[in-house]
């Protein structure tokens, strides 16, 4: 199923290991990646350490009080960072107008973290039923929630969690909206905390494996981008890093190639080393086409793509391309390199993340349109 | 907001508290039956001291193959079956790839990973947290039960998820991308909810009672209701003579507070607007609103100001006295109802109202009362201060 959406992406907002905000994710994209952190992990087989990249949304404290803050889980500092830098980017642009705007986030794990948290604390004994807030904040649509009353934001609010596919959702629903003129701009974010769940079983497939060069680390973090209708924006092109031209989600039983792929001079994949589908990338890729995975930079996480889709906006801004993870899956296609785009005639990228139980999405992304 | 089409609901199924299927549920609304009781699946250290409305096992759908299916996507099984029996279309004779999935829940991608994290034996079954998400993900399961390969999409907006599931899933259908939508909602009783609900204290110790005077606040229930929205090429193609419509949808936030209702009804008008934007209609040709109902004191007090300012003398009535709040199920299963009810011009009495409240400006159905009118309003109102509105139309087929 392919959705034609033409949306100008207006405003980058970015919080990972990398930091926080484009520039910290350009330099990140430039050479220097995240070092992943050692973090313990409490599991049911005692402790164990696994590598992490953690996001630090304590820079929040400039846009959200304090008091506000404490009450506030991790996920929701993370999407909220994000949301606010997404916003002081399109300031910066000269795209802060945004007229009606709507919140759409993704997110593959919700507040799942915090729900067990709570589970724990609510059932360490029968009187205790869990604090009120905690119980508030591990609902899955609360960073949404939480964005749209720091902004006073009373237009349309909502949540997509379907795992690794949850940010292509996201940006169909973002499309619809615009199509059906219920709003003039939608903020779109995608959020996942860190997972020790997720840790869990990196920590087991190291253990299994007996090699952790090839993984990337676990990581966290928020990605937020401000669209609007693209023939809104047309004559504004400096305004606008790229235009987001459709979305395609579908199922594909067998490591093929995908009925509805689109033609791209560079594929930004969803692999990352772990996940169970990453040898099906090169089936279903063209061949000798030009491909690259970027989670050495934000981390094993299922909102990836959302990242992916920035990091190919920043790619036509900018008219570079950045260099890959160097992951095993990459020999059989031409990794990505640092390089001019324009030599490399990227005009067009396609964004794609084989996810689980035979799903798959893609996201187009081109050069936005200059007079 | 540009005006849509109507998208013909081909078929519905339901399964809550009241019974296992649409028809069983409103003739027990209709005889003023509810079933609260004490919660009997959850651990033993959890506190059972509110009542809830749960679905008797066997309503459940049992599957085909003797798995184990997980109880959320069980009950969007047992009620999609029951929607694509309505409707009398055989999927299989499909595309496949124009046939969509879109529901809302709050507890299905959840459930699964609790077993993990709880460290029971089942874990061994899912390893990763994609396949624990997958395993226990309602829409997942439709998708693969119906072999649909068109859209998918998992709404989790609290109350509201099953709402706007349909209100997307509409516009699927009115955009073109779908021949047919299975749309619509699911969540099983979940401890995490009843404990959470309990410490915010807005679970009620006996029945609850919408908009009552002694309202204490809400229960919890479970449940599912899936609409088949179908084109109007399917319909014609097809022979399909809908039940009913969705002439409009409209969604806004209160942007006030994470679990309190703004009471100045901001949102729930903005809302209100959109829909009947969408629709092209007018509050005055609204024959009836199925409210959210939930029994607190905030809820009611905020939608009944609406009720009486922007729709007077409009009949409202809340149907969670006889099904508990069954959450992202809980837009669904008010929708089927609202259909229901329009095909039978006769609306259930508010279980649990009985004693008016002065605080509150307007006042449900106190009996079974008879309507003359072709469109209703269901709206949910959703913790984070989403509301969503669905504009419902009479169809031609049904009872």
């Amino acid at each position: 199923m392919t959705t034609k959406l033409k949306m100008a992406i207006k405003a980058i907002g970015a919080v990972g290991g990398f930091g926080c905000g484009v520039n910290a994710l350009t330099t990140a994209l430039k050479g220097r990646p995240p070092a992943p952190h050692s973090i313990e992990l409490s599991t049911i087989h005692g402790v164990q350490r696994v590598q992490g990249l953690r996001a630090d949304p304590s820079p929040l404290r400039d846009f959200v009080p304090v008091r506000v803050m404490r009450r506030m889980e991790h996920h929701i500092r993370i999407a909220l960072l994000a949301a606010f830098d997404a916003l002081g980017d399109a300031e910066r642009r000269g795209a802060g107008d945004r007229g009606r705007l709507g919140i759409v986030m993704a997110t593959g794990y919700g507040a799942t973290c915090n729900s067990f948290d709570f589970q724990h604390l609510a059932t360490a004994s029968e009187d205790f039923s869990g604090s009120p807030t905690q119980f508030s904040n591990s609902v899955h649509n609360a960073a949404a929630a939480y964005l749209s009353i720091a902004l006073e934001e009373n237009g349309p609010n909502h949540t997509v969690s379907h795992y690794d596919l949850s940010v292509p959702m996201a940006l169909t629903v973002a499309g619809q909206w615009l199509a059906e003129d219920r709003v003039d701009s939608v903020l779109v974010g995608a959020v996942d905390e860190f997972s020790k769940a997720q840790a869990y079983t990196w920590q087991q497939r190291v253990a299994k494996n007996h090699a952790t060069a090839c993984l990337p680390a676990i990581g966290e973090g928020a990605c937020f981008l401000l669209l609007s209708r693209a023939i809104d924006n047309a004559g504004e092109a400096g305004a606008v890093y790229a235009t987001i031209d459709a979305v395609g989600i579908g199922r594909q039983p067998a490591a093929k190639q995908l009925p509805d792929l689109p033609v791209s001079d560079l594929y930004l994949i969803g692999a990352d080393g772990f996940g169970g589908r990453d040898k099906d990338y090169v089936a279903v890729l063209p061949a000798n086409c030009r491909a690259g995975a970027y989670p050495h930079i934000y981390g094993v996480l299922p909102v990836g793509m959302a990242f992916d889709v920035a990091i190919a906006a920043l790619s036509l801004d900018g008219g570079q391309t950045f260099t890959s993870a160097d992951l095993p899956i990459l020999s059989g296609v031409q990794a990505a390199a640092s390089g001019n785009a324009h030599h490399q005639k990227t005009d067009a990228l396609c964004c794609l993340k084989l996810g689980a139980l035979d799903a798959y999405a893609w996201t187009t992304v081109s050069a936005a349109e200059k007079e | 907001m540009r005006p849509m089409r109507p998208v013909a609901v081909a078929g519905m199924g339901c399964i809550a508290s009241p019974g296992g299927d649409l028809e069983t549920c409103m003739a027990s609304l209709y005889a003023g039956e509810r079933n609260p009781v004490t919660p009997s699946r959850f651990d033993a250290s959890c506190p059972l001291d509110y009542p809830v409305f749960e679905v008797a096992d066997d309503h459940l759908d049992p599957g085909d193959d003797g798995r184990v299916i997980p109880r959320t996507a069980a009950l969007a099984l047992s009620a999609t079956r029951e929607a694509i029996k309505d409707a009398g279309i055989q999927t299989s004779s499909l595309d496949s790839s124009r046939m969509g999935v879109c529901l809302g829940t709050n507890v299905g991608g959840s459930v699964g990973n609790e077993l993990l994290c709880r460290g029971e034996p089942r874990q061994a079954a899912h390893p990763s947290p994609l396949e624990r998400f997958t395993a226990s993900n309602p829409t997942v399961a439709l998708m693969d039960a119906f072999g649909c390969r068109g859209p998918f999409q998992t709404v989790v907006n609290a109350c509201s998820a099953g709402n706007d599931a349909i209100g997307i899933a509409a516009g699927w259908i009115a955009g073109g991308l779908c021949d047919l939508v299975l749309a619509g909602g699911a969540d099983e009783l979940y401890q995490v909810t009843y404990r959470g609900f309990r410490a915010l204290f807005i679970n009620a110790d006996a029945p609850c009672r919408p908009f009552d005077r002694r309202r204490k606040g809400l229960n919890l229930g479970e449940g599912a209701a899936i609409l088949v929205l179908a084109s109007e090429t399917l319909c014609e193609q097809a022979g399909l003579t809908p039940r009913g419509y969705v002439l409009g949808y409209g969604t806004a936030a209160d942007a006030h507070h994470f679990t309190h209702p703004r009471p100045d009804g901001l949102g729930q008008r903005r809302a209100q607007r959109e829909a009947f934007h969408q629709s092209g209609l007018t509050a005055e040709e609204i024959t009836f609103i199925n409210a959210h109902g939930t029994g607190t004191q905030g809820n009611d007090m905020a939608e009944s100001k609406v009720f009486a300012e922007d729709f007077p003398g409009t009949p409202f009535l809340s149907t969670k006295g006889y099904t508990g709040h069954t959450l992202g199920a809980a837009g669904p299963v008010e929708a089927v109802f609202t259909l229901a009810c329009l095909e039978r011009q006769l609306l259930p009495a508010t279980a649990g109202f009985e004693v008016p409240d002065p605080e509150l400006p307007a006042a449900p159905t106190v009996t079974n009362t008879v309507i003359s009118g072709g469109t209703a309003l269901s709206q949910t109102l959703a913790f984070g201060g989403s509301n969503s509105v669905l504009i419902l139309g009479r169809g031609e087929g049904g009872s």
